[in-house]
């Protein structure tokens, strides 16, 4: 198990190593002068002004000596500073970084309850009207875009009713639930779906009739012999999609103005603000390697046959 | 000076309109000398107090040293006064600042500014030219790595100043021969210096300042203005950021009790910001293009829409120097072919003011609406003549430049479809990123530019020398004509206040009207709501800011 961890955790740092290289050169590769474009319609910079900015970002370096000087800082913990805001990267992060988690957190707590609970009530009483309901509304959930969920519950519930804030944080507390949601309507769709699938599959099995023959009631059956047995897929689907909410929500943050991480991507991505991509990307890939690792984990106290190796 | 990329953005406007035609008409003239930074003549009933609730984006900066959009700019004019003002009203006129008055030399290469006693940043030290040596070193430096130092390019010293790494460590152009005298020296002739002395990184410091790097100050300047940053607390980043009123200002107090700038992500913060105007969160707000008419049939009858034109002009910037239009009635025949106002319904649901002159309405005395009426109009049959008599042949290509990040297709497109249909022309669009286009705009690559420019400095001369001078920066249309550039030496030597505005209509009339040098198409014409009921005093300043000088409760 020590053994199985530290190995995962070597492989992290290789695959850091990769993704930063690859982002690197995607980013710098990219036609364009970041300093002109974050000039924005300004007046255009004379040589001086322009080479005083390249130095402070290390731009007037080779790119090959631009690698190795940001490889040097990022082991620091350094990760440079953002173009448009002049602000260490890291601090841009952290301060986004509580926002990013609230909402994912409350959107994991949705896409579990909401999720695991219709996909069980679907299987349980498969073709009533409740598992016609779930199937159509997960149809819906999946098929229509998260902007176009975000727009719609806007337009319900604060443009016309009036009952929840329209977007920003700055309302507290209800601020929450109207993103919350738009981001976790897909999973919660696609969690429901699987939880039915696997909780099907496993109804059929001879174990489950063998218990109801032994007498246990309905609910023992179900909540203790046949949950544990089928939640392994949806809990790797939700291991993975808490690992890639953290990383940042690009369409529901833009959509509710919600001043996280994905937020600050897209900014950074318009302005070429590199710094800011290349520190939220290679902090995403990390967020996700990590809870991916937990998720496996996992996986050996759930089912005692899994060994990790 | 600078070339915008972007006229999806509301376009400027006439500000004298209904709630300022007090303000517009007859201040010039009141308080020269009075130091009164802003116009107390609006429509104010003279009632103070009350929070002004703002939306803005994140601002790349508010230190002086390099505030440069327009989000910070709003914040930074609140909290810094320059040795000039020009920040109450959209209007031509300068104001006294920190400088009493100043004087200039008979080659306007020495500039000397005398400055008011006794005034005061907000921590108490006096506001002396040492504040504005400090301030003035401190944006320039080398390491300071200012995106904003070129409005200094001619003072002496920025050269070796400004060089990455710095070779000098003091400005060597400005002096103090007392506390209350300031002297700056150029390096090259600039009649109109006074006029960048209004722009935020010309700002006084306190000593207290440091250097571009220290972050107290980023983050919670200490200026001299009519606001200053709420004691306690500082720019909180993407959140928020809250002034309060100076009392201890020398000129003309605001009457509002603070200012609360709500910080929305910059992306999308339009939407944001009218959508924040609409639930009620805010006072004011700018209008999303697409919402246009949907603000406008909302708000104005209730008396919440503002229209006003500003200092920008957008227009076509043919190729003078080379190609097909190299003649003056090909380019006219451009002109005349192209229908502004079933554009301006078709595509920008009627928000833009069709443009006949290239020096905007806000120019006052300047302004010439007859400058190019009788070519900027549609009118194909007079396209064909003037196209015949100019040599461009149908089957001619045109290469259209426009920049492909502002939202110009549909306009571009449209150009191209009319021109095509009335002069028979082949039309090559070529969209390129903004500062790409520019590089383009640059090597002359282009028969045809969109281009929009709005001016750094309220000045007539901003829209004419850079634009079209000979040799000049921005003159990328390569317009060369000895008898304009001689008007432009004259308008800009030391004459008569009467003498200037007829070089300067000439000027205009010979390039635009007469060798149609540039084709304006629209002026920019600018739209916010803003809450009627609560607030009275509400225009846009030179900035595009609301003035918030002169707001104030009903």
């Amino acid at each position: 198990m020590g053994k199985y961890v530290v190995r995962r955790l070597l492989q992290m740092v290789l695959v850091l190593f990769g993704a930063s290289i690859i982002l690197f050169l995607a980013l710098f590769v990219i036609p364009g002068d970041p300093i002109a474009t974050s000039q924005g319609e300004g007046h255009q910079l004379d040589k001086a002004s322009h080479d005083a900015i390249a130095r402070r970002y290390h731009l007037d370096q080779p790119l090959p000596q631009q690698y190795v000087g940001y490889v040097g800082r990022l082991l620091k913990g350094d990760l440079g500073e953002s173009y448009s805001y002049r602000r260490p990267v890291t601090t841009i992060i952290r301060e986004k970084i509580g926002n990013t988690a609230k909402l994912a957190v409350a959107a994991i707590v949705l896409e579990i309850a909401l999720g695991i609970i219709a996909g069980i009530i679907a299987a349980v009483f498969r073709y009533s009207f409740l598992d016609v309901l779930v199937t159509l509304s997960t149809t819906v959930a999946i098929g229509v875009p998260t902007f176009v969920i975000g727009l719609a519950l806007q337009n319900v519930f604060a443009v016309n009713l009036h009952w929840l804030p329209l977007q920003g944080q700055q309302a507290g507390r209800e601020s929450i639930i109207l993103p919350a949601i738009t981001l976790a309507a897909v999973n919660i769709a696609l969690v429901a779906r699987l939880m039915r699938g696997a909780m099907s599959e496993v109804l059929r099995a001879d174990y489950i009739r063998t218990a109801y023959a032994k007498g246990l009631s309905k609910r023992v059956v179900i909540m203790k012999h046949a949950l544990r047995n089928s939640i392994i897929p949806v809990l790797t689907y939700l291991g993975i999609s808490f690992g890639a909410l953290l990383g940042g929500a690009l369409i529901t943050e833009t959509v509710f103005n919600w001043n996280g991480i994905g937020l600050a991507l897209v900014g950074a991505i318009q302005q070429q603000d590199n710094p800011i991509v290349l520190g939220v990307v290679t902090y995403g890939v990390a967020v996700f390697v990590v809870v991916n690792l937990i998720v496996d984990i996992s996986y050996a106290f759930l089912d005692p046959r899994i060994r990790l190796e | 000076m600078r070339h915008t990329g972007n006229s999806g953005r509301f376009a400027a406007v006439a500000l004298c309109l209904s709630l300022l035609a007090a303000a517009c008409g007859g201040s010039d003239d009141d308080n020269d000398n009075a130091g009164g930074q802003t116009n107390t003549t609006a429509a104010a009933t003279g009632k103070t107090g009350g929070v002004f609730r703002i939306a803005i984006g994140e601002p790349a900066a508010i230190d002086p040293y390099n505030t440069r959009e327009s989000e910070g700019t709003n914040v930074n004019k609140r909290l810094f006064v320059g040795l000039v003002t020009y920040d109450g009203n959209a209007e031509l006129k300068m104001r006294p600042g920190v400088a009493e008055k100043w004087s200039f030399n008979t080659d306007c290469t020495q500039w000397t500014f005398n400055l008011r006693k006794g005034s005061k940043f907000t921590n108490g030290e006096e506001v002396t030219a040492k504040s504005f040596i400090d301030g003035w070193t401190r944006a320039v430096i080398g390491t300071a790595a200012s995106q904003v130092a070129y409005h200094l390019t001619d003072v002496q010293g920025y050269k070796e100043l400004h060089a990455a790494p710095p070779t000098a460590t003091t400005f060597s152009g400005l002096s103090a021969p007392d506390p209350y005298t300031f002297v700056v020296k150029l390096s090259a002739s600039d009649c109109e210096f006074d006029k960048k002395t209004g722009t935020p990184v010309t700002s006084p410091v306190p000593s207290t300042a440091g250097d571009a790097k220290n972050q107290t100050f980023n983050e919670a300047p200490v200026g001299n203005g009519q606001f200053m940053i709420k004691p306690g607390t500082k720019w909180e980043h993407n959140q928020k950021i809250s002034l309060v009123r100076n009392d201890g200002f020398f000129g003309d107090k605001p009457k509002l009790d603070g200012i609360d700038y709500t910080i929305f992500p910059a992306q999308g913060r339009l939407d944001a910001e009218y959508r924040a105007f609409t639930a009620g969160d805010v006072d004011f707000a700018r209008i999303p293009p697409a919402l246009f008419s949907q603000a406008k049939s909302t708000y104005e009858p209730q008396g919440n829409f503002l229209k006003q034109e500003m200092f920008g002009i957008n227009y076509i910037m043919p190729n003078s120097a080379k190609g097909p239009l190299a003649n003056a009635d090909a380019r006219k025949a451009v002109s005349l072919a192209i229908d502004r106002d079933a554009i301006n319904k078709g595509v920008y649901q009627g928000s833009l003011t069709s443009a006949t002159a290239l020096i905007p309405p806000p120019f006052g005395e300047f302004y010439q609406a007859s400058t190019c009426a009788d070519t900027c109009k549609y009118d194909p049959v007079k396209a064909k003549e003037f196209a015949t008599k100019g040599g461009l042949t149908p089957g001619t290509h045109l290469k259209l430049s426009y920049n492909n990040d502002g939202g110009h297709e549909p306009l571009v497109q449209a150009w191209k479809d009319q021109l095509e249909r009335n002069l028979g022309v082949v039309v090559d669009l070529d969209g390129k990123p903004f500062a790409e286009q520019l590089q383009q705009r640059d090597k002359g690559d282009f028969d045809l530019a969109r281009a929009g420019w709005s001016a750094d400095y309220p000045t007539a001369d901003n829209f004419l020398f850079p634009l079209l001078g000979t040799g000049a920066e921005d003159n990328d249309g390569g317009y060369s004509n000895k008898a304009f550039d001689a008007l432009i030496t004259k308008e800009r030597s030391p004459v008569s206040d009467s003498e200037r505005k007829k070089a300067i209509q000439d000027a205009e009339k010979l390039a635009v009207g007469t060798d149609a040098a540039a084709i304006p198409t629209y002026y920019r014409t600018q739209y916010r709501v803003f809450d009627s009921k609560k607030w009275s005093g509400v225009s846009l300043d030179f900035h595009e800011n609301p003035t918030l000088g002169t707001i104030g409760p009903r």
